[in-house]
């Protein structure tokens, strides 16, 4: 299988999966899942900076669309497309950015750090995005936490999976 | 010149994220605004689509709740027919008494095909729209009270902003004293919401029932909304604060109805020239 084909359907079963699936699932009142941002973390390494903003702006577009909060998902992916390649500088070492994509099977532990960091980040800017007002600050941190653990967790699971 | 092109082509991602994040920016801050409307005039209705297929299969889990909710209901119905009956045939010579009963007031019965709640900005959406007579800022409710107000609508689906979304602003008042007071919600438990601005000189006390105050043409008046169960202020206090617990259990629901008033749009024309004058 190509692996343009294999990203195409990625990206589909992820959206699907987030919209049908993890939108209607909440845990203990604060765990939202957002599986969906795994895409961005699978992109290969050599995916162009500009190419990862863009796909992560569309990304996140696409999920505002499905749950009615236009603009909110897409700061938030954009953000973290953006910081994609400064967080895999930070844990990745040079030859482990030379594999084909930074996944757990290439880079190994490397992958827990780089995942946990940028999920943490992505919800965290969406929960505070979405309560727009400093007064839920704390909650959108506690969510964060909770919820970028679970969703990380998923994320290391099927890489796991995977390898 | 060459120098400055240079320089924004050396950071070329980074003003695209700058541009892509002031994008995304302008959209959440026009939220409910009228580009938004329009914008989801035809986004809406194709995420509903797709919402009502994933519902139908959840529909199947959920037909003995339902049946069991219809049950009940029917024979709330046939009780209240039946009580009706007997007025019925005391009041025939009587005609002034049943004319007073809402003639400007009906009901669109709808079903909810996407229904959020684990957010603080939850909505609800509905499967009735501007083809069914379905209009933005008209009240929708349940038979266990108020669930919220239509924000905007396509051709056959409508978004409501329900009772737990904290840009709703409901005016409410103690069923007891009358006391008015603005139901909102503070994003924490879905169960409760708070009614702000109650006078102080006449306290709620825990248990009395909440309702719509009717001080507009979303509700009518006397709709139950919740009952209180805290109450928060000191005895001097020239405003009081209570925590309600709201009839509507938002995890649940399944069916609602949207009240339409047949002038409706006269009056919202009347407030509207308000506005203007101030």
């Amino acid at each position: 299988m190509t692996s343009r084909l294999s990203y195409a359907l990625h990206l589909v079963t992820l959206v699907l999966l987030q919209a049908v699936l993890f939108n209607n699932i909440c845990i203990a009142g604060i765990v939202n899942i957002y599986i969906y941002v795994y895409f961005i973390l699978m992109l290969p390494m050599k995916t162009g900076r500009s190419a990862l903003l863009w796909t992560g702006f569309g990304l996140g577009i696409v999920m505002d669309l499905f749950s009615g909060t236009l603009g909110i998902h897409a700061a938030a992916t954009t953000l973290t497309a953006f910081l994609r390649p400064y967080v895999l500088s930070l844990y990745a070492s040079q030859e482990e950015q030379e594999k084909y994509a930074p996944a757990l099977k290439y880079i190994g532990g490397s992958f827990v750090k780089y995942a946990v960091t940028l999920v943490f980040i992505h919800h965290f800017t969406l929960f505070a995005l979405s309560a727009f007002s400093l007064h839920f600050l704390g909650m959108a941190l506690l969510k964060a936490v909770a919820s970028g653990a679970v969703t990380s967790l998923i994320i290391i699971a099927v890489e796991r999976l995977k390898k | 010149m060459n120098k400055i092109i240079a320089f924004f082509v050396r950071h070329i991602v980074f003003f695209q994220f700058v541009l892509l994040e002031a994008a995304a920016f302008v959209l959440i801050v026009n939220a409910n605004e009228f580009q938004k409307s329009v914008f989801f005039r035809h986004a809406t209705a194709v995420m509903a689509r797709i919402y009502s297929v994933t519902g139908a299969v959840g529909d199947y889990f959920g037909l003995r709740e339902v049946n069991d909710a219809l049950a009940r209901e029917n024979a709330g119905l046939r009780n209240e027919i039946e009580a009706l009956k007997e007025q019925v045939a005391h009041l025939t010579h009587d005609t002034l008494i049943m004319s007073r009963r809402h003639p400007d007031l009906r009901y669109i019965e709808a079903k909810v095909v996407y229904n959020s709640v684990y957010h603080v900005q939850n909505y609800i959406i509905i499967d009735k729209g501007a083809e069914q007579g379905v209009e933005p800022d008209m009240g929708v409710v349940s038979p266990d009270g108020v669930v919220g107000v239509v924000q905007r609508v396509s051709d056959n689906f409508a978004v409501v902003i329900p009772v737990i979304n904290p840009i709703q602003r409901i005016s409410a008042k103690t069923k007891a004293d009358n006391q008015l007071g603005s139901l909102v919600w503070n994003g924490r438990n879905t169960a409760v919401a708070q009614m702000e601005e109650i006078p102080g000189h006449v306290k709620p006390e825990v248990g009395d029932s909440i309702v719509t105050s009717g001080y507009s043409a979303i509700f009518p008046a006397g709709i139950y909304i919740g009952s209180v169960s805290k109450v928060y202020g000191g005895e001097n206090d020239p405003f009081c604060k209570v925590d309600v617990r709201l009839g509507v259990d938002f995890h649940s629901i399944e069916y609602v109805m949207v009240a339409v008033y047949k002038n409706r749009a006269e009056l919202s024309e009347l407030e509207k020239t308000i506005e203007h004058d101030e």
